[in-house]
C-alpha cells in the first residue's frame, strides 16, 4: 500500500494549485440538522473501503496540518484510519450546512482551551452555520463520529474483544472509583468482568470527552457511573450488569471543578462486536424531573458513496441508558 | 513489664554517627582515586539519604555512583567545600580542596537505559514486532497507541520502575522521550 502514498502525495501536490470544489461536495447526501436533545452517531468500517482512489479521495480533502499527521502514522493501516477519521469528521458536517453548499475541506477545526476539538465557525461572513458540536472515536475496525446541535457531545468506541495487558482489577483498582471496583469485583466470571470494564471504560471516556476539560481535570476514579436506582442504596446484594432499562448517571453531579450539568449517557452494541458510549449534556431545566430520553439517529456511512440508515436491525442494539432510536 | 523492646536511643545516634564517619572516609578517599569509565554523579539530597536511611553498618552508596556501563548522559555536581568532577582515564588525580561556590548543574535527558525500557513496553503494550522502530520520538498516537493503551502504559511504567505517576503528568507524555524523562524526575523526587 505504498502507492497509496505515494498517490496521495501526488495528488496533494496537484491540488496545491487551486481546490478541487465539485466533485467533493456534491457526491455528498445532505442531511437534516440534529434537534435538540438529539444526537447523530455516524460511523465507518475501514475493512469495507479498500479502494485506493477513495481513499486519495479522502485525503486530498484533508487539511496540510492533517495531511502532515497522517504522515507521521507508522505503517499503512494507522495512515489509513487517520485518513478516514479526518474525512469523516469533514465530509459528516458538510452535510449538515445550509444548501449542502460547503466543501468538506473548507471546514476549519480549532481546540478549545483543553485541546478538545470543535468547528470554527468564525471565519465565514457568506452563510451562518450552524451550531455544530462533534466528538469522534476510532477503533482498528469502526470510527465514530458523533453530532449534535448546541449540546456539547463526547464518544468513545470500544472493540468488545479488546484484552488489557493488565490484569483488570487491577486496572480498575488502578483508575476506577471505589464502588466500581467493588461492583467488578462481584462479578465472577473473568470474561464478563472484562466486557464490564470495557463499557465503563466507553462510558467514562465519552463523559470525559463531552465535559472537554481533559483527563487529569476529570480523573477516572473521582466519578462513578450508577445504573437505574440500585447504586443509590450503596449495597449490591447480586453482580450489577448494565441492562439497557436502565438509565445511566454518573456521581457525583456537580463537583468542585465546576463541572455541572445535566449528563446523559447512551450505551450501544454495534455488530455484536463493539460497544459505543455517547454522552450528551442535557437542558438543565430537566434536572430532577426524571430523565427524558436520549433521541439517536445512527447512520453508516461510506463517505462520497453510501449512507445507511441503521434503525430496527440488530446491527446496533441500545444496552444502557433511557435512548430512543430514530429512523432517519 | 511486658512490650515490645526497642533498642536504646543512644545506640541508634550512634550507629547515625558511626555511619556519618564512614561516609565521610569514604568521600574523601574517593577524591584521590580515579575513575576509569565512570561519571561521578553526586547529589546533595542522595547524601542526605544515605546518611539517614540506616538499619545496620551497611550503607548503600549505589546511588552516588553511576554504573559503568550506561552512557554518562549528564552530570549534577553539587558540593558544600569542594567540587568533583569526573577523570576519564587518568590515574591518581588531585581533586582540589579549595572552596568553590556551590555549582548545581541541571540534569538533562533521561538515561538511554530508561528510554530502551519504555520502548520495550511501549512495544508490548502495542504489540508491536521487535523488530520495529520505536525511539525516543516516537509519539504514542503515530504507533496506534489509543486512550486505553497510553493508561496502560503508564501502568506499565509504574509497576517497571515502582513510581507512581500523576493524572495530569500522565496526561502531558505523548513521546517514548517524554515518559521515559518524566520518569527520572519522579525517581529523582522520590530520593
Amino acid at each position: 500500500m505504498s502507492s497509496l502514498l505515494d498517490k496521495a502525495r501526488l495528488m496533494m501536490n496537484i491540488h496545491c494549485l487551486g481546490r478541487n470544489l465539485v466533485t467533493a461536495s456534491s457526491s455528498l447526501h445532505c442531511v437534516q440538522l440534529p434537534a435538540q436533545k438529539e444526537a447523530h452517531f455516524w460511523y465507518v468500517l475501514p475493512d469495507e473501503i479498500k479502494d485506493t482512489n477513495l481513499l486519495n479521495q479522502y485525503f486530498e480533502i484533508l487539511s496540510p496540518s492533517e495531511k502532515e499527521s497522517v504522515f507521521r502514522m507508522t505503517g499503512e493501516l494507522l495512515k489509513k484510519r487517520a485518513i478516514l477519521a479526518r474525512a469523516l469528521v469533514r465530509t459528516t458536517l458538510a452535510r449538515y450546512q445550509i444548501n449542502c453548499q460547503i466543501d468538506p475541506k473548507a471546514l476549519k477545526f480549532k481546540k478549545n482551551r483543553y485541546g478538545k476539538p470543535e468547528v470554527d465557525l468564525q471565519y465565514t461572513e457568506d452563510w451562518k452555520l450552524p451550531q455544530l458540536r462533534f466528538n469522534i472515536s476510532h477503533t482498528s475496525s469502526l470510527i465514530a463520529c458523533g453530532v449534535t446541535v448546541g449540546s456539547p457531545i463526547g464518544i468513545d468506541v470500544e472493540e468488545k474483544q479488546r484484552r488489557l495487558k493488565n490484569d483488570v482489577l487491577a486496572f480498575a483498582r488502578r483508575y476506577f472509583s471505589p464502588d466500581e471496583i467493588e461492583m467488578l469485583t462481584k462479578i465472577a466470571d473473568p470474561e464478563l468482568r472484562r466486557l464490564e470494564l470495557i463499557k465503563l471504560w466507553t462510558l467514562k471516556e465519552a463523559y470525559v470527552k463531552a465535559v472537554g476539560k481533559g483527563f487529569s481535570n476529570l480523573p477516572f476514579n473521582t466519578f462513578t457511573f450508577q445504573f437505574g436506582n440500585r447504586l443509590k442504596t450503596g449495597i449490591h446484594l447480586r453482580p450489577h450488569v448494565m441492562s439497557k432499562a436502565h438509565e445511566i448517571t454518573v456521581e457525583p453531579p456537580d463537583d468542585s471543578k465546576n463541572i455541572s450539568g445535566n449528563w446523559q449517557f447512551v450505551l450501544l452494541e454495534l455488530y455484536g462486536s463493539h460497544y459505543a458510549a455517547i454522552c450528551i449534556e442535557q437542558e438543565s431545566t430537566n434536572r430532577g424531573k426524571g430523565s427524558i430520553p436520549v433521541n439517536l439517529m445512527l447512520r453508516k456511512t461510506i463517505p462520497f458513496v453510501e449512507d445507511e440508515c441503521i434503525f430496527g436491525t440488530d446491527k446496533a442494539v441500545v444496552i444502557g441508558g433511557l435512548t430512543t432510536l430514530l429512523e432517519c | 513489664m511486658t512490650g515490645p523492646i526497642h533498642a536504646p536511643i543512644y545506640s541508634q545516634r550512634s550507629s547515625l554517627t558511626h555511619a556519618l564517619r564512614i561516609l565521610r572516609h569514604l568521600l574523601s578517599s574517593l577524591y584521590s582515586f580515579s575513575f576509569s569509565s565512570a561519571l561521578f554523579r553526586f547529589n546533595a539530597r542522595t547524601f542526605a539519604m544515605a546518611a539517614n536511611a540506616l538499619t545496620g553498618a551497611s550503607i548503600s552508596m549505589r546511588p552516588l555512583l553511576s554504573l559503568r556501563n550506561q552512557t554518562p548522559a549528564c552530570s549534577l555536581i553539587s558540593g558544600s567545600s569542594s567540587v568533583l568532577t569526573s577523570s576519564f582515564g587518568q590515574r591518581n588525580v588531585y581533586f582540589s580542596l579549595r572552596p568553590r561556590s556551590i555549582r548545581l548543574t541541571v540534569s538533562c535527558a533521561a538515561k538511554q537505559e530508561t528510554v530502551d525500557k519504555v520502548c520495550a513496553i511501549v512495544k508490548k503494550q502495542l504489540a508491536l514486532p521487535d523488530d520495529s522502530t520505536v525511539t525516543g520520538e516516537s509519539k504514542f498516537t503515530a504507533l496506534g497507541a489509543d486512550s486505553l493503551d497510553t493508561v496502560e502504559i503508564v501502568m506499565g511504567l509504574e509497576e517497571e520502575f515502582g513510581i507512581s505517576v500523576e493524572e495530569d503528568s500522565a496526561q502531558s507524555i505523548t513521546t517514548v522521550q517524554e515518559a521515559a524523562d518524566l520518569i527520572e524526575e519522579i525517581i529523582q523526587k522520590k530520593c
